[in-house]
């Protein structure tokens, strides 16, 4: 490594810390510093503070971290697999897929079958919610894994995943059609995207599933490596290319996955963060790409959750839409400035 | 000896969805250390699959490959690697990597989890960049460099691979006639050097011939003919495989000519270069150029000062070979 | 003996002059009149808009003027010209130009939300309604007993999206929507049925959502039983709200509203009609400042902030127990009106199918919502009502 790549990537790592601090002392309500201090440090106070503080900003914070990070591997693995600089990490119709499952249980028919299901297990609420997506992304992504372990051209795999998802999303519109309004409403809600429905009981599951998927995300760095001169040479060098290919896929749309369940649909990280991070670093070499895309994807999920307190006491931005609105003209940005043109192959 | 690489009655092709339509058959072929081959053979005739083959980038259909001994099909893809480096055709585009780093990825098959470099490892790869000549590029970025360096840093990245057998499918064919050539003395270099050997598959059949220490000759309907080029060139297979209504291969030069005379014999008088050249140009314009002339063949002496033509009643002469051709088109035009 | 006989014809004589000369006895609730006299008056019976902002009316003799805001989202108020039937078309000129004509009374009536039912019950006319969005969400008795007999039929069954065409084909005397901003109802109204918008959702006050009784009478001829059947119920919710408001401040509960999904609390706006009636019945609401008229969303931290020390949360809803409330969102825990207990939905009426009658009821009935907001909030003060629609969430 170089001594200018380190020196970016510890300063990434300064950047996270002080997104994440910011992140705990900004928040809908207005709270000094000292008692955020207090709250953190757990020093026993009065009033709501450090309840919000530690049961609030903390596990939120938390998770858009994981999430972040989660995301910005995934979406690497993805562009580099695929040699496609618009994939991520749902293009394997991870994120339709995730969608039906939810639209089953909120609107429409599922809703019996969700009354029923509760009181046969009990699992209602959120967690029905999170679990059906996870059925529902695994469902797709199933699908689009056999139908595609025939094929060797990963750009036909990668059509293969948004035909499908496509499919899925003409379902998931039916249901939508035909539900009642109030649902939809929540329907609408799940689909902004949000960190401040993981507390720290959901973190227990959430945050195991994505540190561990990250780790294993990130023993794929020499294979990922090998990928930039293309599937042949890969394999000329030792790789056992389809294994690393189904591997990758599965690992990067599992993540995807994962997040969509817990925190709703969350768009434009996966694409951009290892987008600015190959532009920052100006290198292609994985060894130095994924912990940036991971401290890059941690900041930028900080980031967006701060931007979408804004409006502060009037409500909140949908994190979506904050995610899209600050990814798009960072990417461009960056397109522009390296003048070359996106990506390799 | 234990060769680098042997074939036992392999048989290459490829598999429809019914059948196996085998391309070639009952090929047994042996390399040895220190050894460069040349595949020749016109287009669409094999050779991509008979070396994609050997180095199992695609099964073979019956018969086994044993590379330093052992059988391809029980070596793990890794311990491949480990013996075995490839260069392809396909030019490859990576963005934003140090010529060095593209390097340091032949070390696949030897570096730790995450791509760890050892020591090891860095004398590896500095040893590879100083064999192929690319030290001056080590720190170039590899997209921005010529054909016939990046062609050369691929070498250098299989070599990497600290492999006892490089196998390269038509590594020049994008390349001008100097990389070309550059290339190809540099494979022979390697060859010379070190305990490698070297199969390549290429068009160009005259620097083959001049630099190949065995040549593999596939003959239109699937015929191997192996040898010493000059024993190929002798027994006249080469000039069967290449051969066509236009082309003639000349044994004496290893080289192919256009056949264009259909406008009688002639002979050329003198001595040296200059009365080489004067043949060239009679060939060009359509003579068959004997030393045997008949009565009514044209004439050409070749000279220091240049050329003079006698021939019924005129006589020319001229000072360069232009105004010869020029001369040789308008007897052309006239008769 | 003769002139008593003539004495009885002179007064039956002025009685049918009388009559026919100017003054009537009451509306026509059914049918229409058989002669026109321009200066009769066919609206004896006349009510007054008390307590509800977003509508109002106007007599003209053989017409009404009803003027209703907020029919379209941010639009302009629509006008409603309501000529009684057998009586020519009056000239429609100035801002009356264009308005929706509808005959009066109707004698075949849609209804869109199944919050217009009520209204045709309390005034006991639901023998005019032929047409309901969705079958199965009606829960009035004698509407499904109609329904049952094949007298309505439904016409938004799949997604509430109207089916334009059964509309136009059962042609009905009048549509209630809840706006007008649809445009399929555009295509509707120029198909010739009349479409009307019922904005009582938007009032901000319980009593003004009940009023809106007033106007479906008003389609109806109907605005004497109206007035008293409104009139009972206005004075039922003044006296208890008298009584619960005059209890000093510092016994008046701070109560919260809403629930949390994935850390946004959805609440009732400060200006709700979910406001006033906290207000009404002698609470203290947190958000009583908030801007809004409908619901709101908040930042879970802000509702913290705001309400952990409530001692009174309502409206809420969709919980089994108060431990199942926190496996869904443990930071319920930091209410203090949860770890009392204190926590009331109004479900007790709520069927298995999740159907709820305390949507359609409730609106006609705010009394009986502030008695059992009074009964919450200060138990001692109507010991003898027993609760209509609310109940704690049970502790298991």
């Amino acid at each position: 490594m170089t001594k200018r790549e380190a020196l970016t990537l510890a300063g990434l790592v300064a950047l996270v810390c002080a997104v994440f601090l910011l992140s705990l002392a900004l928040g809908s309500t207005a709270i000094p510093l000292r008692r955020v201090v207090m709250a953190l440090l757990g020093t026993p106070s009065d009033g709501t503070a450090a309840l919000v503080v530690t049961t609030i900003r903390l596990p939120r914070s938390v998770t858009a971290m994981l999430a972040g990070a989660s995301l910005g591997i995934a979406g690497l693995q993805m562009q580099t697999l695929f040699r496609n600089p618009l994939a991520d990490p749902f293009a394997l119709g991870i994120s339709s897929g995730a969608s039906l499952g939810v639209a089953l249980v909120v609107l429409g028919s599922g809703y019996g079958a969700a009354a029923a299901f509760d009181s046969a297990t009990g699992i209602r609420g959120d967690a029905l919610i999170t679990a059906a997506a996870i059925v529902g992304a695994a469902l797709v992504l199933g699908l689009v894994l056999i139908v595609s372990s025939r094929i060797a051209n990963p750009t036909t795999v990668l059509i293969l995943g948004l035909m499908f998802g496509y499919a899925v999303s003409a379902v998931v519109t039916v249901l939508v059609g035909a539900s009642q309004p109030e649902r939809l409403a929540q329907w609408a809600q799940w689909g902004f995207g949000s960190f401040s429905g993981v507390t720290w009981q959901r973190l227990q599951l959430f945050g195991p599933l994505t540190f561990f998927g990250v780790l294993i995300a990130a023993a794929t760095t020499k294979q990922l490596n090998a990928l930039l001169l293309g599937e042949s040479y890969a394999r000329s060098m030792g790789l056992a290319v389809r294994r690393a290919r189904l591997l990758t896929m599965l690992g990067a749309s599992v993540l995807g996955a994962v997040v969509t369940a817990f925190c709703g649909p969350i768009s434009f990280l996966g694409i951009a963060v290892p987008h600015v991070c190959r532009g920052l670093l100006s290198t292609s070499d994985h060894r130095v790409l994924v912990p940036a895309v991971v401290l890059m994807g941690s900041a930028g999920a900080l980031v967006a959750q701060i931007v979408s307190l804004l409006p502060g006491g009037a409500g909140v931005l949908p994190l979506n839409a904050v995610t899209s609105l600050m990814g798009a003209p960072v990417v461009v940005a960056v397109l522009l400035r390296s003048r070359r043109g996106a990506f390799a192959g | 000896m234990t060769p680098a690489l042997r074939t036992r009655d392999l048989a290459v092709g490829y598999h429809t969805r019914r059948t196996r339509r085998a391309v070639l058959e009952h090929v047994n072929l042996a390399v040895y250390s220190g050894e460069l081959v040349c595949l020749l053979g016109t287009n669409g005739i094999g050779k991509s699959t008979l070396l994609r083959t050997l180095a199992r980038m695609q099964p073979a259909l019956w018969g086994s490959v044993e590379l330093g001994g052992a059988d391809l099909r029980s070596i793990t893809q890794i311990d491949l690697a480990r013996r075995l480096g490839v260069v392809l055709t396909e030019r490859v585009a990576v963005e934003a990597l140090p010529v060095r780093r593209v390097v340091e990825l032949g070390r696949y098959p030897h570096s730790g989890w995450f791509g760890r470099i050892t020591d090891r490892d860095r004398m590896a790869v500095d040893w590879a960049i100083d064999a192929v000549g690319a030290r001056h590029l080590a720190d170039r970025d590899f997209s921005r460099l010529s054909d016939g360096e990046r062609q050369r840093v691929m070498i250098g990245r299989a070599l990497a691979q600290e492999p006892v057998l490089l196998v390269l499918d038509e590594p020049t064919a994008f390349l001008d006639l100097p990389s070309r050539v550059e290339l190809v003395g540099l494979l022979r270099r390697l060859t010379r050097e070190r305990p490698l050997a070297v199969v390549v598959s290429t068009h160009d059949l005259e620097l083959a011939l001049r630099t190949a220490d065995v040549v593999w000759l596939l003959m239109p309907g699937g015929e191997l003919v192996t040898g010493a080029p000059e024993d190929v060139v002798l027994a006249g297979t080469l000039a069967q495989a290449f051969e066509g209504r236009q082309i003639r291969f000349h044994p004496e030069e290893r080289s192919f000519r256009l056949l264009t005379g259909d406008r009688g014999e002639a002979v050329v008088h003198g001595a040296g270069l200059r009365a080489t050249l004067a043949a060239a140009v009679l060939e060009r314009e359509g003579y068959a150029v004997s030393n045997a002339a008949a009565a009514a063949a044209l004439a050409v002496h070749a000279h220091e000062a240049g050329w003079w033509v006698t021939n019924d009643d005129t006589e020319r002469s001229g000072a360069d070979f232009a105004s010869l051709a020029a001369f040789l088109r308008g007897r052309r035009t006239a008769s | 003996m003769a002139r008593a006989f003539v004495r009885v014809l002179l007064l039956c004589v002025v009685a049918t002059t009388a009559q026919t000369a100017g003054g009537r006895a009451a509306n026509v609730t059914t049918g229409c009149v058989d002669r026109f006299d321009p200066a009769v008056d066919y609206f004896p019976d006349k009510l007054a808009i008390e307590d509800a902002v977003d509508v109002s009316v106007e007599y003209r003799q053989s017409y009404k003027v009803v003027t209703v805001s907020d029919a379209t989202e941010g639009g302009p108020p629509e006008r409603y010209v309501l000529a009684q039937c057998g009586t020519p078309a009056p000239q429609l000129t100035g801002d009356l130009a264009g308005a929706q004509v509808v005959t009066v009374p109707v004698t075949s009536f849609f209804a869109f939300s199944t919050t217009h039912l009520p209204l045709l019950a309390d005034l006991d006319r639901m023998d005019v309604l032929t047409g309901v969005a969705q079958h199965d969400a009606v829960m009035d008795p004698k509407a499904r007993a109609r329904i049952k007999a094949g007298q309505v039929i439904e016409f938004a069954r799949v997604g509430l999206v109207i089916d334009v065409e059964r509309v136009v084909a059962a042609k009905p005397s009048l549509l209630m929507a809840t706006g007008t901003s649809n445009a399929t109802l555009s295509v509707i109204r120029q198909a010739g049925v009349p479409v009307v918008a019922n904005s009582e959702w938007r009032e901000p006050t319980a009593l003004g959502r009940a009023e809106w009784l007033k106007y479906m009478a008003l389609f109806l001829n109907e605005e004497r039983r109206a007035q008293a059947v409104y009139g009972v119920m206005k004075r039922r919710y003044r006296s208890l709200s008298v009584r619960a408001t005059a209890r000093p401040v510092a016994e008046w509960p701070l109560v919260m509203t809403g629930r949390s999904t994935r850390g946004l609390f959805s609440i009732a706006g400060g200006r709700s009609y979910v406001a006033a009636l906290i207000r009404d019945a002698g609470g203290r609401y947190v958000w009583a400042d908030n801007a809004s008229v409908g619901f709101a969303s908040v930042d879970l931290e802000a509702q913290i902030q705001r309400a952990a020390d409530a001692d009174i949360w309502i409206n809420g809803g969709g919980w089994k127990n108060l431990a199942a409330m926190t496996v869904d969102e443990p930071r319920y825990a930091a209410f203090k009106a949860y770890r009392q207990g204190q926590v009331w939905v109004y479900e007790r009426r709520e069927t298995a199918t999740g159907a709820n009658d305390y949507w359609s009821r409730s609106v006609t009935r705010p009394d009986l919502v502030l008695a059992d907001l009074v009964k919450i909030f200060h138990p001692t003060l109507a010991p003898e009502h027993a609760f209509e629609w609310y109940m704690p969430v049970p502790a298991r």
